[in-house]
């Protein structure tokens, strides 16, 4: 039964997660931008399987390229942002689509990496993924008051304290880290919505930015078990089941702030 | 260049800035000293958030010169449009969210708590204050970083005469007390705060600069701004040599009326009224 325990801790580690790191997207009006990553990731995915590298390290490492290369490119102010990552959200999904028709991987292995198969984490997963929270929490500490600052007022941000260009890199760093481990749990094309949908479930019972991360990451919590059971004892996928669970809490926890307030 | 003057906070020379199709700023040219106010004014579209960008680093200028005082700390007050209002903060934890780069005591804080009238608001949350409260508590989050120079766009927009007149007061009270530099920028063309050393008015290029004046002595004038009210409140007459077409080009002025009795002879053709 360890695969179990496996399985559970993953998904735990992942809601706690994404709980900050949801709630700052959500600040920072970032959501357009995970979404871009996750089909960025198709192109990870690929390249993983086309060079027989592991898969977490292929995606991450694409992920973390493509939004510098957003990021250089919004600085030159080529285009709008929006244009921007559509375009590069695309070329990467289509690239990746076209490499793995090419290689010819079987349809199911694809469709665990597109929306999840948390059942399947093995003992090294969770080595990542421990791994991973240790990087993601210690840079998270380090630029968690520089992006609220950023995120509250940006020009007064960078007005008093220069351009923050390293603060927003380290942001997509981290960003990219957990798309690389959405692939056991969301599974990476539904990885914005284990970030946005949380945090934006709690909002309006939170009155501080750090009890919003937490809210989020205990309503993430709940929605991961709730994922985990429904692939567990229906066989449902696991990506979809997750977050179908947080969007029906987020309901939940609206029209009880309506009836809570006159 | 070296600069020897130690009051000397920021000087811009000569600084140009084009859009595509367009120039925005053409050889601007200004400097603040400590405790120093300057009132930047000028019409929608004429370069003033352009130039604010450049002096705050935010973007490069084509060419010109920027000098300022090495490690100037620099404090943005922000249009209230441009506030995040999706994080959610107290007015407390706003205020202690950049304290570690504060240079100030605890009297010091208490002082500026007093002066902006933000003590009651410190427990409710940022996103539920009026205009005229947030704008009081971004104030003393800029204070409280210690500012030698404190930039605000637009404060007094969204505020009615009555509303200026308080704002202007408390910006005067405190550069008298903090010997802060503070950069207004505003498009009321008029109206400016009467305590500025200097008022620059921008159209691309500085078209004027003078000292603002008393408001008239006249009964007209008195009958909208009592003097022993408004005693923040100053009055500025634009001397322009020449004037703006349609496109904004300079153009010689068409009358041999003198500027002085037509202040407003400057923005023919752009909707002022």
């Amino acid at each position: 039964m360890s695969f179990l325990f496996y399985a559970l801790a993953a998904g735990s580690i992942m809601a706690l997660l994404a709980g900050p790191l949801g709630s700052l997207m959500l600040w920072n009006r970032f959501s357009y931008f995970g979404d871009a990553m996750g089909h960025t990731a198709i192109l990870g995915v690929a390249l993983g399987v086309l060079l027989g590298l592991p898969v977490n390290f292929t995606v991450f490492a694409t992920v973390l390229v493509s939004s510098l290369l957003f990021l250089y490119l919004l600085q030159r102010k080529s285009a709008p942002s929006d244009t921007l990552l559509g375009i590069i959200a695309q070329a990467g999904l289509s690239l990746g689509i076209i490499c793995l028709a090419c290689i010819g991987t079987g349809t199911s292995r694809i469709m665990a990496y597109l929306f999840g198969d948390i059942l399947a984490t093995t003992e090294n997963d969770l080595i990542y993924i421990g791994f991973c929270t240790v990087i993601i929490g210690g840079v998270l500490a380090v630029i968690w008051k520089k992006l609220l600052l950023l995120a509250f007022d940006e020009t007064s941000a960078k007005a008093e304290n220069g351009k923050m260009f390293w603060t927003k890199a380290a942001f997509m760093l981290i960003l990219a880290l957990f798309v690389s481990l959405a692939i056991k749990t969301t599974g990476i094309l539904l990885v914005t919505a284990l970030l946005i949908i949380p945090a934006a479930a709690v909002r309006s019972f939170s009155r501080t930015p750090e009890q919003m991360a937490v809210f989020a990451s205990i309503l993430g919590f709940i929605s991961v078990c709730a994922g985990f059971a429904a692939s567990y004892f229906l066989d449902l996928p696991t990506g979809p089941a997750i977050v179908l669970s947080a969007s029906l809490c987020g309901f939940f926890a609206y029209f009880f702030k309506k009836l809570m307030t006159p | 260049m070296t600069v020897n003057d130690p009051s000397l906070l920021l000087k811009a020379e000569n600084i140009c800035k084009s859009f595509p199709n367009r120039e925005v700023l053409k050889d601007v040219s200004f400097q603040i000293h400590q405790a120093q106010i300057i009132s930047l004014i000028g019409p929608n579209g004429a370069g003033k958030s352009t130039l604010l960008k450049i002096l705050l680093a935010l973007i490069p200028a084509d060419s010109g010169f920027i000098y300022r005082k090495p490690d100037l700390r620099i404090s943005y007050l922000a249009q209230k449009s441009e506030i995040n209002k999706l994080v959610p903060l107290t007015v407390k934890r706003l205020l202690k969210l950049n304290a570690s780069a504060a240079g100030t005591d605890k009297e010091k804080q208490r002082q500026i708590l007093e002066l902006t009238g933000i003590r009651e608001l410190y427990d409710n949350d940022f996103s539920s204050l009026s205009g005229g409260q947030a704008q009081r508590v971004l104030l003393a989050r800029c204070l409280l970083r210690n500012p030698e120079l404190l930039i605000l766009d637009e404060p007094a927009a969204s505020l009615d005469v009555a509303g200026k007149e308080n704002f202007y007061h408390l910006l005067s009270v405190i550069r008298d007390t903090y010997k802060t530099a503070i950069l207004i920028v505003s498009h009321d063309l008029h109206l400016v705060m009467k305590k500025a050393d200097e008022v620059l008015c921008l159209n691309t290029h500085i078209c004027c600069r003078g000292k603002p004046h008393e408001i008239p002595n006249t009964p007209d004038y008195q009958a909208i701004f009592p003097a022993s009210e408004y005693n923040d409140l100053g009055f500025y007459v634009h001397h322009h040599n020449h004037c703006h077409n349609m496109a904004g080009e300079i153009a010689p002025l068409d009358d041999k009326e003198d500027t002085e009795q037509k202040p407003s002879a400057h923005y023919q053709g752009k909707g002022q009224q």
